[in-house]
């Protein structure tokens, strides 16, 4: 187990690992097969996760047939699944994003972003751990993704993003993946942010428009919570919000780069405040335009004005 | 017309893709299609074609038929998540949703099916984990 985590710290390029290196099983009549728990330890499921993965090392080597090996493959994917969840940036665990978790925007994204990154490094994560010399063949047989109703929406959200910001969808998932339940919206906004904004918006108010950016994603795949996987249009629609979450987040992007665009002289001298004593807090100075985002914006004044459009110009 | 035109009539086309019809969505992505040459300046064009592409691409998609098992434990799993009430009554009803799509996913059993099926009881278990515990403690800090 503990080999496995190391792996998936590696191959996702995460911070660390939030596990506890601890590791329980759950009741053999839990239907959950396996549980990142708030304490950052693991649970697995007796029979459908340790003891399918007992049997396949007792019987390395042995062949098997496509059955077997699905089993085997899936209790391979819930192990990365679940390691995937404790994915943390520094100064962050898995337990830290749990009380977001409980909002349905963060719970849509943290699920489809951690079971697409599994699918992402599911082959991978085998060969680094050199199960294909275990279980023969295991690299060949699929396995059915879970989360259908909320991967096409992080999906496209990913691929919409990545094309903004010049990365693959696939890049953007695996940046996501590495961080909390409750940074995974900040991730996306930081590369809109990076890419479109750095160079125009002043350091102070760095904070702020992200946090707006974060904002403007949510409410979309807020609204997919309650969808079928089972129905065609509701999968579709996921689709479709993934769509919006970005475009609400491009709108807020250009709000932000046309209202400051015309504002570089106030940039200017708000860069040249950064560090004087103390920091710009005049009547010139935009007043706060969102929330301070804590680990960013601990020693920034919130100092950047709402974008005319947030006026309602 | 400038990019924040035609991003408004994206972005109103997203908003209503849920009370249209295909064709009538097909009809609107044409629509939308058909004013990317009209975006000024030029150099904005890229940006508004990749959004009509990507909408365009959603539209294609296709979808496999799940069994009736399947959603029947989809619906299970809406009803827990979306369960109003207290702490104590949400968690009930997460478990409860939890043993019924476990019993669903048994009427398909010695399928792949099975296992997806099961799948849906781990975003259950962790909402049940959400709610149960106190915000206190974080062994990384």
């Amino acid at each position: 187990m503990a080999e496995q985590a190391q792996v998936a710290v590696r191959i996702t390029g995460a911070d660390h690992t939030s596990w506890n290196r601890v590791w329980d099983v759950l009741e053999a009549d839990d239907r959950r097969w396996g549980l990142a728990c708030r304490d950052n330890s693991l649970r697995y499921h007796p029979e459908h996760i340790v003891e399918s993965l007992r049997t396949m090392f007792d019987r390395a080597g042995e062949r098997h047939g496509d059955w077997t090996l699905q089993r085997f493959k899936e209790a391979i994917r819930v192990v990365l699944h679940e390691n995937i969840h404790l994915l943390a940036a520094r100064g962050t665990s898995h337990s830290t994003g749990m009380d977001a978790y409980k909002e349905p925007a963060h719970e849509v994204v943290e699920e489809a972003t951690t079971e697409l990154a599994t699918q992402i490094l599911l082959d991978k994560y085998i060969a680094e751990l050199d199960l294909e010399r275990i279980a023969p063949g295991i690299s060949e047989v699929s396995t059915p993704p879970p989360y259908g109703e909320y991967r096409p929406a992080v999906e496209r959200f990913a691929n919409a993003v990545g094309a903004r910001v010049e990365l693959s969808g696939d890049k953007v998932i695996l940046l996501m993946a590495v961080v909390n339940a409750e940074d995974k919206f900040r991730v996306a906004a930081e590369l809109l942010y990076d890419k479109t904004l750095s160079d125009v918006v002043p350091e102070q108010a760095r904070a702020g428009a992200v946090a707006e950016i974060e904002a403007a994603m949510k409410p979309a795949f807020a609204s997919i919570h309650g969808y079928d996987a089972n129905d065609p249009l509701d999968v579709k629609m996921s689709a479709m919000a993934g769509l919006q979450a970005f475009q609400q987040a491009n709108a807020k992007v250009n709000d932000l780069a046309k209202y400051w665009s015309a504002n570089q002289d106030l940039r200017r001298s708000m860069d040249a405040g950064l560090g004087a004593t103390p920091p710009l807090h005049s009547a010139q100075v935009p007043t706060p335009g969102a929330a301070p985002v804590p680990r960013r914006s601990a020693n920034q004044p919130q100092a950047h004005r709402e974008p005319p459009t947030s006026r309602g110009d | 017309m400038d990019y924040r035109t035609f991003d408004a009539e994206y972005a109103q086309v997203l908003a209503a893709a849920r009370s249209m019809d295909s064709a009538t969505l097909a009809g609107e992505v044409e629509r939308l299609r058909a004013l990317v040459p009209l975006v000024e300046p030029q150099s904005d064009q890229s940006q508004a074609e990749l959004l009509v592409s990507q909408l365009s691409e959603v539209l294609d998609m296709e979808q496999p038929p799940i069994s009736d098992a399947m959603a029947a434990a989809v619906r299970a799993h809406r009803r827990a998540r979306n369960a109003q009430g207290s702490s104590t009554e949400r968690i009930t009803a997460l478990r409860a949703a939890i043993d019924e799509i476990g019993q669903l996913a048994d009427t398909v059993s010695g399928t792949t099916e099975h296992h997806q099926i099961l799948a849906l009881t781990e975003s259950l278990g962790l909402q049940i984990e959400a709610l149960e515990s106190s915000p206190a403690s974080n062994p990384d800090r």
